[in-house]
């Protein structure tokens, strides 16, 4: 690349010297979703190299591109300077990438040398797995990393932050050039990310190239030498992060303000409760959940993940059975003890996966839409076909589901089609009380701002609008009221001006 | 999704019915190979009689369509009630002071109380289907033998002159064919049973969020399975005028053939009526060509095997694609 002609010159950036990873023109289809749009990327060894954006922005992707978990529909990859085009995780591996995934893929049962050293295991003169070997080399390599584990502790007894480290020097076993980071600080506390940080340096000291995603900007700053930022899947830029600040790097990231994807919030303080639960239990899942809505409410559930949140949700809409608790509608008792009792009684839920659990996608938008609300169109067992037909046409028209007709199978829709459909055969009901699972996974940005345009609608017509998201942005820009959950109990409660990340995350690591 | 609304209207359609339309040209075709096979074949006698020959599958298979499209499982224990029934037609319809009456009366009751039990272990145990049914087909196979050990008794003969005749021209079987497709075709897609059961297959999960009350409409569909596996047995009493405990025991085998062969998927949600009767038809005309042959029973199950595992391949690729 170097020589007498021009330097190369990708979307305003110069490629200066010898990049060790080079991608351009990169484009990357799932079926309708176009996740990836002529992306450029490259980087160098000895730095960290961040990557910006949204949920959906493209992050993932690009780096499951990168390791060879996908692969492009077309465009480049050079590795030192070498074309490649890794079919499969394993390959990427042996050319010397590795990625540490936000889900923790160390075994529990096992201890953290052989998690380490797994599928690497020292052999003994017989062949069998030398056992003391592993503990002598995990020690050393613990050393190294300046980290305070015992080599034959089982995984999981382990904290989160401790099984990330293990997982990190799993992947530093294979020694690999190029490390990449998918959002490594969303579940660690301050020190946590600290110890993290310090792993990050040591890397970049040793001259491996780093790549570091997050769509926290301060984070970014921090710890990376340069950003690069996608938004909607395209590429925005490439910055330095010595002469960038936060304010351009947000704005980059969304490419509009906040106020123009959420909608504005509740201004109308009523203290009329429409919905309250009290002293709610699930057996090893959540306890003492107490809290309530006033009319115009959008309330947020935060917390990293695997907290209760989602257990909440399902209990509330009698998917998960409630050991003890009191749900009050409107100051009306509700007995709910399974799904179908939690209807007739209002309250139904948007499923965080539209595919597993809130769709029939083999069958068609008629008959997904009418579903729910199927036991207020019958006359004996006969269903009222001619009621139904006007209840989906209407359905479809009023929350301007794109279609070619009603009898499209479901599954042909697209990813934000699909979430009306769910909505769609949720307002069948004339709900009391919305419970939405991270309602905008997957889709893009100008259905998220209608739908939250739906919600707040929702909020305003008096249905207490209940939502759990992982996305700290749509919880904050949504949510008048947050309950942060930690290890199944509500761990902090916000309201208003005191919405923040920090609060937030405050919380949802436990700290009181 | 820009494709004019009326194109689009028919590739609905298509999808809808592709699978009932391939079954029935694929009954034509068979058809045409059976005439060349045979020169009596085409006659309005031997058809009529092919069409009695295939009731007692057809029925079974609708049993089975219903138990494929709720749970994407067969039900193993069809044939063993079909041979319970068969049974207890054999015995009781010739003693009784009431005629077949009670026969009748006993062999549906037979079936939907071991269609009963079916449900109730499947749902409330959250036990595979395909256990359950295995195992209590062992179960009613047992009680069939108990109740008539070696082949034999009489069936009410006014009954099988009855059911296998012609009522003003019309053979009595195409009547009652036409009523039950169009009872199963009503409660297919006019009731809440229907809907819930697709509803079901399709994605239990969703349903269930849906308010669909799964555990209650699995084993109201394991009752009727029940019901109708007796009916295919009664019907097939009639054409044999005699009992035989082990009479039902290729019948699950090909039911499940013929749902699939009819356009029902192995994947649940999915499955007509109407295809399925075509598929029976296959089904049992395949069984004639065998017998026409004089290929000998070891022979016909290994066929019955081969063709079983043909159908499902198709379907796969069919559903692949």
């Amino acid at each position: 690349m170097v020589g007498g002609s021009p330097p190369p010159f990708i979307k305003g950036v110069i490629i200066i010297g010898n990049p060790i990873l080079t991608m351009e023109n990169i484009f990357k289809n799932f079926g309708n979703i176009q996740a990836l749009k002529d992306v450029d990327f490259c980087c160098y060894k000895g730095q960290v190299h961040g990557l910006a954006g949204e949920n959906g922005a493209g992050k993932s992707t690009l780096s499951k591109i990168i390791t060879g978990v996908h692969q492009p529909d077309s465009g480049t990859i050079k590795l030192k300077g070498e074309k490649i085009n890794f079919k499969n995780p394993k390959e990427g591996q042996k050319n010397g990438i590795a990625m540490v995934y936000q889900e923790l893929s160390v075994l529990p049962e096992l201890t953290v040398g052989e998690n380490i050293f797994l599928d690497r295991e020292p052999k003994t003169k017989l062949g069998l797995i030398d056992n003391e070997k592993i503990n002598i080399k995990t020690k050393k390599l613990l050393k190294e990393y300046e980290i305070k584990l015992s080599p034959k502790k089982l995984v999981k007894d382990l904290s989160i932050a401790q099984q990330q480290m293990v997982e990190i020097l799993k992947i530093m076993v294979s020694e690999p050039e190029v490390i990449i980071f998918d959002e490594p600080t969303s579940a660690l506390a301050k020190e946590e990310v600290q110890k993290l940080y310090k792993i990050i340096n040591k890397l970049k000291k040793e001259n491996k190239a780093v790549i570091f995603i997050s769509h926290r900007i301060e984070e970014l700053l921090n710890i990376c030498d340069k950003v690069t930022i996608l938004k909607d899947g395209e590429y925005i830029d490439t910055v330095k992060t010595k002469e960038a600040d936060q304010n351009e790097i947000i704005n980059l990231m969304i490419g509009r303000s906040l106020q123009a994807i959420y909608p504005e919030k509740n201004s109308k303080i009523t203290e009329k409760k429409i919905f309250e639960v009290k002293n709610l239990n699930v057996e090893g899942k959540i306890s003492n959940i107490n809290f309530d809505a006033k009319k115009g409410d959008i309330i947020g559930i935060a917390g990293l993940e695997g907290n209760g949140q989602t257990e909440l949700l399902r209990s509330l809409a009698g998917l998960l059975r409630n050991d003890s608790g009191k749900i009050y509608i409107k100051d009306e008792k509700a007995n709910i003890h399974n799904s179908t009792s939690a209807i007739k009684s209002g309250i139904t839920l948007i499923p965080a996966d539209r595919k597993t659990a809130g769709l029939l996608l083999t069958r068609s938008v008629r008959e997904n839409i009418a579903l729910t609300s199927l036991y207020l169109r019958k006359k004996y067992n006969f269903i009222k076909l001619k009621k139904e037909l006007e209840f989906v046409s209407n359905t479809i028209d009023k929350l301007n589901i794109k279609t070619p007709n009603m009898q499209q199978l479901a599954g042909y829709l697209s990813g934000g089609n699909q979430q009306k459909v769910v909505l769609g055969k949720s307002l069948g009901i004339k709900p009391r009380v919305l419970l939405f699972n991270r309602p905008t996974r997957g889709i893009d940005v100008e259905a998220k701002q209608e739908f939250y345009k739906r919600m707040r609608e929702l909020a305003n017509d008096g249905v207490a609008v209940i939502m759990s998201s992982a996305d700290l942005m749509e919880i904050i820009g949504m949510s008048d009221k947050v309950l942060v959950m930690y290890e199944g109990k509500i761990s902090g409660k916000l309201i208003g001006e005191n919405i923040t990340e920090e609060n937030i995350m405050h919380y949802a690591v436990g700290q009181s | 999704m820009n494709s004019p609304l009326s194109l689009s209207k028919y590739t609905n359609l298509w999808d809808r019915y592709s699978q009932v339309v391939i079954a029935y040209l694929f009954l034509v075709v068979i058809l045409i190979v059976a005439t060349f096979l045979s020169d009596v074949f085409l006659s309005i006698n031997n058809l009529t009689n092919v069409l009695i020959a295939s009731m007692p599958l057809i029925i079974a298979s609708f049993a089975q369509t219903l138990c494929l499209i709720t749970t994407g499982i067969p039900d193993l224990s069809v044939g063993a009630i079909v041979s319970l029934s068969n049974v207890i037609a054999a015995t009781v319809m010739t003693t009784g002071p009431f005629g077949y009456i009670p026969g009748v009366l006993l062999a549906l009751l037979a079936g939907g109380v071991f269609g009963l039990l079916n449900g109730i272990i499947i749902t409330k145990g959250r036990i595979q289907p395909i256990i359950v049914t295995l195992a209590t087909s062992a179960i009613i196979g047992g009680v069939a033998l108990a109740i008539l050990p070696n082949p034999g008794g009489l069936v009410h003969p006014g009954f099988c002159q009855k059911l296998t005749g012609y009522y003003y021209g019309i053979p009595v079987p195409l009547i009652v064919l036409v009523f039950l497709t169009f009872i199963m075709w009503i409660l297919m897609r006019k009731t809440m049973f229907g809907r819930s059961i697709l509803a079901i297959g399709g994605n239990e999960n969703s349903a269930y969020s849906s308010g669909i009350q799964v555990d209650k409409i699995k084993i109201l569909t394991f009752v009727l399975s029940g019901v109708l596996s007796a009916m295919a047995g009664i019907f097939l009493s009639a054409r044999m005028y005699s009992g035989d405990p082990t009479v039902g025991e290729p019948v699950t085998l090909n039911t499940i053939a013929a749902t699939v062969l009819g356009g029902t998927t192995l994947s649940g949600g999915k499955g007509t009526i109407i295809g399925t009767i075509a598929g029976a038809i296959i089904i049992k005309i395949i069984n004639n060509i065998l017998n026409l042959y004089g290929i000998t029973s070891f022979y016909q199950y290994i066929f019955q095997g081969l063709i079983l595992i043909s159908v499902l391949t198709f379907s796969f690729l069919r559903e692949k694609e």
